[in-house]
């Protein structure tokens, strides 16, 4: 869960941060990140455009340089270049040398990325075919369309099986197969212990596969959790007559239209006591639905209360 | 650093620009022995003259050829340095456990590769040429040659350096304009030696130590001339503010200040880049 605490040490975070901050002249683009990242999880790092992630991103990888703050990745200071051997990175601009074919550009991140010649073949091979550009790997890169640059990019940060994985904005030019081929991959990363660091506006894309989710904007975040407690099972819709407004009222809920009241706060297991409080004050139940947040109405929320 | 270097030298053969220098090497090259194969049929000079008239044609070839090599070097590692940069290439791969500094070398050794391939293929060449087709080898043409390359190198260096901040445009032509001014400077030191002027002198020498490009290629200048013309010419005051003729070898202070000088540039730019935000 992100909160602030000292960035020292901590063998269960992948990534670790205290008040991050980077401004460029008087403009803040990131201020006082902070934050913890469990190694293993899917974590969803969610704003609307221009709130941050990308610079905080790039924090974390080394790429800028903080203006105040402090962070550890895979255990080393952000930017050393011995935790940068366990990352892989996509980011949000993927542009890769358009001279050189598919293979290539891999080749030379497995070797750039330390990796030993006996690995490189098959470690290419592998990434290849986990982005879906098997049998394209002798194509050029000037030749590929942009959602295939994507597909790239993702096995170019996923090869040499990185501790840590950062994907910047990762399905921006998927088509919705593709989407649901990267769910698939970022599923398959936590199966085998990595951790995931998933920058998105896509709140289906975060929904669907993020452990825990930090919300930024303004460069500021501005909430977190576990995702699984944000999206836990809040109130129930019930459709009934013989109530009216005030009696819907005395029982905690409100009439949402002629026939639906709301009740917002009412957990699952008391469910029973409010169908019998109903019909004890002359209502008749025909319905009874529990609600479940979503994370887009949770997150226009968050931004609202900003 | 040498995965880096590999692949600059695989970016200049697949965007042809190793290709476009060959292509360049032939035309110069097939050029110039038509035109000294033309003027050693037609001319009638003998003796010293003769060997004043093809040296001096020769190194004005050099001097045209160190100007295209200047042009080649800047504008190849101001693309090389500041369209990685512009694009997000570098971003991806600076990234990778890669220090700043060991990206911008490798960048460096392979446009080192590429550059002083060129200049050594198509300079030789041009010497080879007209030693064939007119009888006339410079004395020295190896440390001449090298001197070319090493103020190619030197360009290169600050084209570099610049491109770490600037786009490949501004800096080739910074890097550009700066090759000239040290020459224009160089031209003026020369003046004031032969005027005995001191503060024409103090010019020459503060372009020196700024750009000693100049200065290198006086020095390769002198090891392409004849040892006979360059006595010959010491006995005219006029031929000691020639810019076509070098008539004492650089000290090896300005050698070893030209190598300095492109480890600090170099060193900048690391620096530069270093600090820079992808």
């Amino acid at each position: 869960m992100a909160h602030a605490a000292a960035p020292g040490r901590d063998p269960d975070a992948a990534i670790r941060t205290d008040l991050l901050e980077k401004r460029y002249g008087r403009r803040v683009a990131l201020h006082g990140l902070s934050l913890t990242v469990p190694r293993g999880s899917v974590f969803g790092f969610l704003g609307p455009n221009g709130a941050g992630k990308t610079t905080a991103v790039k924090l974390l990888l080394g790429l800028v340089r903080p203006t105040a703050g402090e962070g550890m990745v895979l255990g080393g200071p952000i930017g050393d270049p011995s935790a940068r051997r366990r990352i892989g990175y996509l980011p949000e601009l993927f542009r890769y040398q358009d001279w050189l074919s598919a293979r290539e550009v891999l080749r030379s991140h497995a070797v750039l990325a330390g990796l030993g010649r006996e690995r490189i073949a098959a470690a290419t091979d592998s990434a290849l075919e986990l982005v879906g550009l098997e049998g394209e790997g002798r194509r050029r890169v000037g030749a590929f369309s942009k959602g295939m640059q994507q597909r790239l990019g993702l096995a170019a940060a996923l090869i040499g099986e990185p501790e840590l994985v950062v994907l910047d904005e990762p399905t921006s030019a998927l088509d919705p197969v593709g989407r649901h081929e990267v769910r698939g991959i970022i599923q398959g990363l936590r199966d085998r212990g990595a951790t995931v660091f998933l920058n998105s506006h896509l709140l289906t894309e975060i929904e669907a596969v993020c452990d825990e989710v930090a919300v930024v904007d303004h460069g500021r975040v501005i909430a977190s959790g576990r995702l699984d407690e944000l999206l836990q099972a809040r109130g129930a819709e019930v459709a009934v007559d013989g109530l009216d407004s005030a009696a819907v009222a005395r029982l905690g809920g409100t009439m949402a239209a002629p026939g639906a009241a709301i009740f917002p706060d009412i957990a699952e297991s008391d469910v029973p006591e409010l169908v019998a409080a109903i019909v004890a004050n002359g209502g008749r139940v025909y319905r009874v639905t529990p609600r479940k947040a979503s994370l887009e109405q949770i997150f226009l929320d968050w931004l609202e209360v900003r | 650093m040498l995965e880096i270097c590999r692949l600059t030298i695989i970016e200049s053969l697949r965007r042809r620009l190793t290709l476009a220098l060959f292509a360049t090497t032939l035309l110069l090259v097939g050029f110039t022995g038509w035109a000294f194969a033309k003027l050693s049929q037609l001319s009638s000079l003998q003796g010293i003259e003769r060997l004043a008239q093809f040296s001096i044609l020769l190194i004005f070839l050099m001097l045209l050829f160190t100007g295209m090599l200047a042009l080649t070097a800047v504008f190849s590692a101001a693309a090389a340095v500041a369209g990685e940069l512009e694009s997000g290439i570098a971003a991806a791969i600076l990234a990778r456990p890669i220090r700043r500094g060991a990206y911008l070398f490798g960048k460096w050794l392979g446009l080192a590769v590429v550059v002083g391939a060129f200049a050594l293929v198509a300079g030789s060449g041009e010497i080879l040429v007209v030693s064939r087709v007119a009888g006339y080898a410079p004395p020295q043409p190896v440390a001449g040659l090298l001197l070319i390359v090493a103020q190619a190198l030197l360009l290169m260096t600050l084209s570099l350096a610049l491109a770490t901040r600037l786009s490949a445009v501004t800096s080739a032509i910074v890097a550009t304009v700066a090759f000239f001014l040290a020459w224009m400077l160089g031209t003026i030191d020369l003046m004031g030696l032969a005027l005995r002027y001191p503060t024409l002198m103090a010019v020459g020498d503060v372009g020196k130590i700024l750009l000693p490009t100049n200065a290198l290629w006086q020095a390769a200048e002198y090891h392409l001339e004849p040892p006979a013309l360059i006595a010959l010419a010491r006995g005219f005051t006029s031929f000691s503010s020639n810019p076509f003729m070098a008539l004492a070898p650089q000290p090896a202070a300005v050698l070893i200040w030209a190598a300095i000088w492109a480890a600090i540039v170099f060193g900048i730019g690391a620096l530069s880049l270093g600090r820079r935000q992808l």
